[in-house]
């Protein structure tokens, strides 16, 4: 591989691994089912990494993918047809635009969730981020805890409610 | 733009707490897709809902990846799995789709599993193919003298995780937990479909169904309609042909339904009200159902009874062991304080075996309610134990609960491995069951087939291990099952020099080692070679629930 190649590689390499986050949080918000949302990404990651040469470094390299992956989502609605969670194409289309114009804001409070989880009491952030690890559903979650299956259903609700006020509590006094 | 009242943002946040946890019925998705689309403030707080519940992805990843621990114990904290997939799709671009573009400008025919074939280093083990995840939606928590009809293919045991399917019983009595909150107890001859975490469907037989506020909606479909909730209690029973009986004992109900002529049917039914609604669809008003339903209460009791009539009897079998000579180490975990740092042995006769000393571990609940357990989570939890037995044959039993193989290997004993003769059991990473002996010539590990994959983690199982000198077999055990054979080559007498319980340390010194990620409820080493029939027996006396019909004892 030549030396342009190598670094335009490294460049894609690089490139991804600080958006990939941010992608995926992008899809999510168009694809509330978790797993649906990773299959996206995976297959958006590639069309990304097949179209790179198209990729105009110093570019905004976000947006850039974010149009891959919208376009990903759209072709992926006959799929998701049968889904129990679909948003119509309309809905779609508006929260895409409000997400772009909310990426800052986004940015801050991905933060301001680090901080609080580490405010919730023990029980309820192990529980919470059992809940999240990869192929984790609720019932391990209860385990972790060591509740049953509704009170950890019950638990989790409070814990969101927590922890998304928390976060809208720490934006509001770092901006005061 | 009207800024949100609380009880709006009480309802948009339930929304959205069900939408992430796949809960959420079609009618109020509906209402949530209007509302994203009508109204600023919700759109935003939908967007930051969703966010947040990719940062927490993030973070719970990121939490794994700083406790990935190797086999020999140690931890990789530079490791973000989080960035697992990506890092596998760059190496995808890099040396597969990019480079043969740029080189070969031939269009990408490559998919993902070529990655697998990659020669990166430190990348071809994140290239699995994903694992798809089909959602639980139920769990099943009670179960008592329950038979299977034959043409059941899914026949789930006490504790399975649930995901959509049928559950059909010719007998018995069943509990059923949705995830969104709503019991159901399941009468046999029944058969009754789960849908989604508050939706089911009954074909046929009788169901009572308890639902609490949170689950208010909770739905079953049944031949000429269906049922919604509003939070109540209330007992189902489709008769063969398709007439339904409707009772309920407090809330209200709302049925649905369509009568043959295509008339649609509404009725509202309040607690002390029935409706029968025949086989044409047509719903009228009940003075009460035929039989009675079992209620959750009804059911529990039969459960608690079983549960107990179980203990006892495996109480009498743990003295009977406690005073065998042949018994040479029996740990059986009960009544022992929840601060007790010390194990103690029950073996009455082999006085020179000590009690064991425990380190880290904590106690917790075991197979029955009120039985002590000792669970091994951290890199240092054990049981330090002294074991001056030397044994020509030799039998293992355990009772365990294997939380995790992923990241190592599964010690249920194990010692000090340089020593000539010495012995370690464990379960491996692929779940197979090993009997590690050190010979003249090095270690001999003898394996069993994979004896627990993924499904079975979480679970109490009993696995045992018989080493027969005599007849140079070495012979595998699960749930009283033999489950593997194999030849015993280079036969030692086995010794357990600094033996530990749930933990095997590595050459460098005791605090380089693994822990079981799981509890253990009951151990014991037996001098001699047992049975299949003894073996069987301590599963049978010893297992925690019934066996749910004829082919129950399933295999791991």
């Amino acid at each position: 591989m030549s030396k342009n190649r190598q670094d335009r590689s490294a460049e894609l390499v690089q490139l991804m691994m600080k958006y990939q986050r941010r992608i995926f949080a992008y899809i999510h918000t168009l694809v509330p089912s978790r797993s649906d949302a990773e299959d996206i990404l995976q297959e958006a990651s590639v069309t990304i990494c097949e179209k790179f040469s198209s990729f105009e470094t110093g570019t905004n390299f976000y947006s850039w993918a974010c149009q891959i992956a919208y376009w990903k989502v759209r072709a992926a609605r006959k799929k998701f047809a049968t889904s129990k969670v679909v948003f119509n194409q309309e809905v779609l289309d508006v929260i895409s635009e409000t997400r772009i114009e909310l990426e800052d804001e986004l940015d801050i409070r991905h933060g301001a969730l680090s901080r609080c989880l580490k405010k919730l009491n023990d029980r309820d952030r192990r529980m919470v981020l059992t809940r999240y690890e990869s192929g984790k559903n609720v019932s391990a979650a209860a385990q972790a805890s060591g509740r049953t299956i509704q009170g950890a259903y019950k638990a989790l609700n409070r814990i969101r409610k927590t922890l998304f006020d928390c976060v809208s509590f720490e934006i509001t006094t770092e901006r005061a | 733009m009207t800024k949100l009242s609380d009880k709006e943002i009480v309802e948009l946040h339930d929304l959205l707490d069900a939408l992430v946890e796949n809960n959420l019925p079609k009618h109020k998705l509906a209402r949530l897709e209007n509302w994203i689309s009508e109204n600023e403030e919700v759109r935003q707080c939908y967007i930051e809902f969703m966010d947040m519940s990719s940062s927490l992805r993030h973070y719970a990843e990121e939490l794994i990846s700083d406790d990935i621990v190797d086999p020999n114990g140690e931890t990789h904290q530079n490791i973000i799995s989080f960035w697992k997939p990506l890092l596998a799709i760059a190496a995808l671009i890099v040396f597969g789709i990019f480079f043969n573009q740029q080189l070969q400008n031939s269009s990408s025919q490559t998919e993902l599993p070529k990655i697998v074939n990659n020669k990166v280093t430190g990348l071809t083990k994140i290239t699995e193919e994903p694992q798809v995840i089909v959602d639980t939606v139920a769990v099943l928590t009670k179960s008592v003298g329950v038979r299977w009809e034959d043409s059941s293919q899914f026949r789930a045991n006490l504790g399975d995780t649930l995901e959509p399917s049928t559950l059909k019983l010719v007998e018995g009595l069943v509990q059923v937990e949705f995830l969104q909150g709503a019991t159901v107890v399941l009468e046999g001859p029944v058969e009754f479909s789960l849908k989604n975490p508050n939706e089911g469907s009954l074909a046929k037989g009788k169901l009572r169904a308890i639902v609490p506020q949170v689950a208010t909606g909770f739905t079953i479909d049944l031949p000429k309609g269906r049922v919604i909730d509003l939070g109540t209690d209330f007992g189902l029973h489709v008769h063969p042909g398709g007439s339904t009986e409707l009772f309920v004992y407090k809330g209200n109900v709302i049925y649905e339904g369509q009568t043959d002529s295509g008339e649609s049917i509404t009725r509202e039914v309040f607690g002390g009200e029935s409706i029968f609604v025949d086989p044409y669809g047509n719903a009228n008003w009940a003075e009460m159902p035929s039989e009675p339903f079992i209620s959750a209460a009804d059911l529990a009791f039969r459960s608690m009874e079983e549960s107990q009539r179980r203990h006892s009897a495996w109480v009498d079998l743990s003295n009977e062991i406690s005073a065998d000579p042949k018994t040479l180490l029996y740990f059986s975990f009960d009544n022992h304080s929840p601060w007790s740092r010390i194990l103690r042995n029950e073996s009455v006769s082999n006085s020179s075996v000590q009690n064991g000393a425990i380190v880290g571990c904590n106690w917790s609940e075991g197979r029955w309610s009120g039985k002590g357990a000792l669970s091994f989570k951290r890199k240092n939890d054990r049981v330090r134990l002294q074991l001056p037995s030397h044994l020509k044959s030799a039998t293992f039993s355990a009772w365990l609960k294997i939380d995790s193989l992923s990241q190592s290997i599964s010690p249920i004993i194990c010692s000090e491995p340089k020593t000539l003769g010495s012995a370690c059991w464990i379960v491996n990473r692929d779940g197979k069951i090993v009997l590690r002996t050190r010979t003249s010539s090095g270690n001999n590990f003898y394996e069993s087939a994979v004896a627990f994959r993924a499904e079975k983690l979480g679970r109490w199982a009993h696995v045992a291990t018989t080493y027969n000198s005599d007849a140079k077999m070495i012979t595998h055990y699960v749930n009283g099952r033999s489950f593997s054979r194999e030849k015993l080559v280079d036969p030692v007498i086995l010794t357990f020099p600094k033996a530990m319980l749930g933990h095997s340390s590595s050459t460098q010194g005791s605090n380089d080692g693994v822990a079981l990620k799981g509890s253990i409820d009951e151990f014991g080493v037996f001098e001699g070679v047992y049975n299949e029939e003894q073996i069987r027996r301590l599963y049978e006396i010893g297992r925690p629930y019934e066996v749910p019909n004829a082919l129950g004892t399933r295999i791991p």
